[in-house]
């Protein structure tokens, strides 16, 4: 008998064990980046949530804005209305006094001016309508972004827990395995 | 019952000024917008230049830079309101124009050499206005320019 | 060498003895009389009666006891002569001078002893003689008996000298034997001592092989559990790994559903950016607008003032148009003045907040970015994560499997550990007895060694 220890080793392939140690290990680290990257990730979406939700309360002030510089446009085009009628009366006037030329000429003067008021209250107000829309647009928009980005914040808790879930379960499955094959060791009363 | 006298309101350097329409010189239906007008050389600063003003060349005067409040600087409000007296006549510089206003009454002081050119003073809305000398206006500008305002074409 | 004579014939005291009355014919004499006496004395009488009776009865007692005296007598004397020999003394006689078959008897018993005396005499004589012989051979076997197995008893002539030859032939072969015996017991010894030494050696390996042994089987048994153990929760493990699995996979599913959302967010947010810019340019649109409507509106005014000049110029004549004109137009001007001013306001606020809302959107997109990259390298995280679990399933089915092989092997091996130890438990007991044994026969040795080294056999 060999005086020296006696090991017996029941393990067929110890090359399993230490791809297990390997695998382990890679798993740690790489179940790490995942955990970094998704908490990355996240830390992320909520900054993006922050910043949309801030968007579309920015953008429904906008609409507001946008809402009363449309009444203002009307107040515009009553005002060009206004000065149309009073450009006509004013004719009247000058045809009155024997057309009176100065009379006549702020009558015109006027008449342009209404037109052109007119022309510019309807460009405001087809401009400001225009951006009521795109508002409305983007508002749906950053609604979606919002909706999207809650969804996204979801799925990366949800699979933060899954990892986490993961890392406990293998935690556990590598504390059942053994870490190294089944050794027995006999001491003999050596030399 | 007393007429209302009306008055050509206007802002210079923040404060409010009158020129009457009947105060000797009469104002001019030529109000505008201030345009840059040619420069002349060996005039006084507060004189800015000539301007083509309805077929005519006017002289132009900064008025704030004439009472001796600083130079004008011109804005979006700044116009141009055109007095004439006799023969002469200018187009004043003026920060902003109010627009015609009918006084009840004025106050008519006595000279000031602190303020020379203004005649009196109203108020309208609480506010104190400064009823300028129209004819002693043009003719100190006159007699600084050594020449009479070119005033007809 | 003597030899036992011949028995002797019996001789008499006498040379020829007379019988003329034998026993029998004395006993039958006596026994006529005695019944004789009383018959006839009944014939005579013709009857019984006691005074008849009396004196036949006396008379037959007397024949009767004179009968046996005389028989009993030399009996009885014979008997004690007997007692004599048969106590030693063979000088005694019985001197019964009969000539009857007492009498022969008495001479037979007496020849007898006679003979017998004389045959102890010579046996006596040959005693001594052997005696002698004896005394010297034991003298000279006594020597022997020391140890000196050299000496030779002297042979002489008779029966003891055949013995004394015979002996001398015994301690010559007794010699040999010794000599053997010493060589052989030495080399028994010698042998002994290293069997002793042997077994000894083997008995403390076989203890130690033993108890090696043993802790060998406790550690396979320990083992064989362990092995056990591990195969049920390798098993167990096997089913951790199928959830870890899911899980994982679950989480990758997270993973690409939130890359999926992310993507659709980075769209979104492009439009939005494309809309905000919309809103910038329209926004200059209409601030361009506004800076006409103003420049309109300023005309307004000094039409609204010129309108006043000619009105207080014409006062007295068609002045009234003017004012009212003026006073129109001014009034209109106001109106215009305020709508521009808070369109203009709108449109700054507007401005703001759209400068506000891009930054922010800008921020978002760059968010957006970031964030689809994490989700990105989350989902290429998973995908490792996911192949190592895979791995690590794969390997742990393996593990499972060998396992279980090696519980199985272990179980086998516990038991196989279990029939070595019993039997190195039973070489080591034997080894040991063995080891006794041997110890024993050299020390059985050594006492045949020191027993035979007292003999002298050269």
């Amino acid at each position: 008998m060999n005086d020296s220890l006696l090991r017996l080793t029941l393990a067929r392939d110890t090359e399993s064990y230490d791809y297990m140690d390997r695998d382990s290990a890679r798993h740690e680290h790489d179940g790490s980046r995942a955990e970094d990257n998704v908490e990355s990730a996240r830390a992320t979406m909520r900054k993006i949530l922050e910043s949309a939700e801030y968007v579309s309360e920015r953008t429904a002030h906008l609409s507001i804005n946008v809402s009363e510089g449309i009444k203002a446009t009307e107040t515009l085009a009553a005002v060009a209305r206004q000065l149309r009628t009073l450009s006509s009366n004013t004719s009247l006037e000058a045809s009155r006094l024997n057309g009176n030329a100065t009379v006549a000429e702020i009558a015109r003067q006027m008449r342009l001016l209404s037109q052109h008021v007119t022309a510019l209250s309807e460009h405001l107000a087809s401009g400001l309508r225009a951006q009521g829309i795109a508002l409305g647009e983007m508002s749906a928009a950053i609604d979606s972004v919002l909706v999207d980005a809650a969804s996204t914040q979801a799925s990366l808790e949800q699979s933060s827990e899954y990892l986490y879930s993961d890392h406990a379960l293998l935690r556990g499955l590598l504390q059942a395995v053994p870490s190294a094959p089944l050794t027995s060791e006999v001491a003999t009363d050596g030399e | 019952m007393q007429e209302r006298v009306p008055a050509l309101v206007f802002t210079v350097h923040g404060r409010l000024y009158g020129l009457l329409q009947d105060g000797g010189a009469s104002l001019l239906p030529w109000l505008r917008r201030y345009d840059t007008p040619g420069p002349v050389p060996g005039v006084p600063s507060w004189t800015l230049g000539l301007l083509s003003v309805q077929g005519t060349v006017q002289a132009i005067a900064d008025l704030g830079a004439f009472l001796g409040h600083g130079t004008t600087i011109p804005a979006e409000d700044s116009r141009l309101v055109f007095v004439e007296a006799g023969d002469l006549r200018v187009g004043l510089l003026v920060d902003a124009v109010s627009g015609i206003r009918y006084f009840d009454s004025i106050e008519y002081a006595v000279f000031s050499e602190a303020e020379p050119y203004v005649a009196g003073h109203s108020a309208i809305h609480g506010q104190q206005i400064r009823i300028l000398d129209g004819v002693n206006l043009l003719q100190a500008m006159a007699r600084a320019l050594g020449s009479p305002l070119a005033g007809r074409a | 060498m003597s030899v036992m004579s011949p028995p002797i014939a019996v001789t008499r005291k006498s040379t020829a003895r007379v019988r003329p009355w034998t026993l029998r014919v004395k006993l039958t004499a006596a026994l006529a009389v005695t019944g004789l006496v009383p018959s006839l004395l009944i014939i005579y009488l013709g009857h019984i009666t006691w005074w008849a009776l009396v004196p036949a009865v006396a008379i037959t007692l007397f024949f009767t006891v004179s009968l046996s005296h005389y028989v009993m007598t030399p009996i009885l004397k014979l008997r004690a002569t007997a007692e004599r020999v048969q106590a030693g003394d063979f000088r005694a006689r019985s001197n019964i001078d009969l000539h009857d078959e007492i009498g022969d008897i008495a001479c037979a018993f007496d020849a007898v002893t006679e003979h017998a005396l004389t045959l102890i005499n010579e046996l006596e004589s040959q005693r001594l003689e052997l005696e002698n012989g004896i005394i010297q051979l034991f003298t000279e076997l006594s020597q022997a008996a020391n140890g000196d197995l050299t000496v030779r008893p002297t042979t002489s002539e008779g029966s003891l000298g055949a013995v004394a030859d015979s002996i001398s032939v015994l301690l010559r072969r007794f010699c040999a034997i010794v000599r053997d015996i010493q060589a052989t017991a030495r080399e028994v010894s010698a042998g002994s001592l290293q069997v002793a030494g042997t077994v000894q050696r083997v008995s403390h390996e076989a203890d130690k092989q033993a108890k090696a042994l043993e802790k060998s089987a406790k550690g396979i048994s320990d083992l064989s559990a362990s092995a056990s153990s591990v195969s049920q929760r390798t098993q167990s493990a096997m089913t951790v790994s199928a959830r870890a699995l899911d899980a994982v996979r679950s989480g990758h599913d997270a993973v690409a559903g939130a890359h999926k959302t992310m993507d659709a967010i980075r769209d979104t947010t492009r439009r939005a950016t494309r809309k905000v810019k919309g809103l910038g340019e329209s926004a200059q649109l209409m601030s361009q607008a506004l800076s006409l409507v103003q420049r309109n509106t300023e005309e307004l005014q000094i039409m609204a003032g010129n309108a006043s000049i000619e009105a207080a110029r014409h006062a007295d004549s068609g002045g009234g148009v003017f004012r009212s004109v003026a006073d129109g137009i001014e009034s209109l001007a106001e109106q215009s003045q305020l709508a521009l001013r808070q369109i203009q306001e709108v449109i700054a606020r507007n401005q703001r907040e759209t400068v506000g809302v891009v930054e922010a959107i800008e921020d978002v997109t760059i968010q957006v970015v970031a964030g689809g990259r994490a989700v990105q390298h989350a989902a290429e995280a998973f995908e490792v994560v996911d192949s190592v679990v895979h791995e690590l399933a794969d390997l742990n089915v393996f593990i499972a499997s060998a396992s279980s092989e090696q519980a199985r092997k272990a179980a086998e091996l516990a038991a196989m550990m279990g029939t070595l130890n019993g039997i190195s438990l039973e070489t080591s007991r034997t080894t040991a007895a063995s080891a006794d044994s041997a110890v024993r026969l050299r020390e059985l040795t050594d006492q045949l060694n020191s027993s035979v080294a007292t003999l002298k056999v050269s």
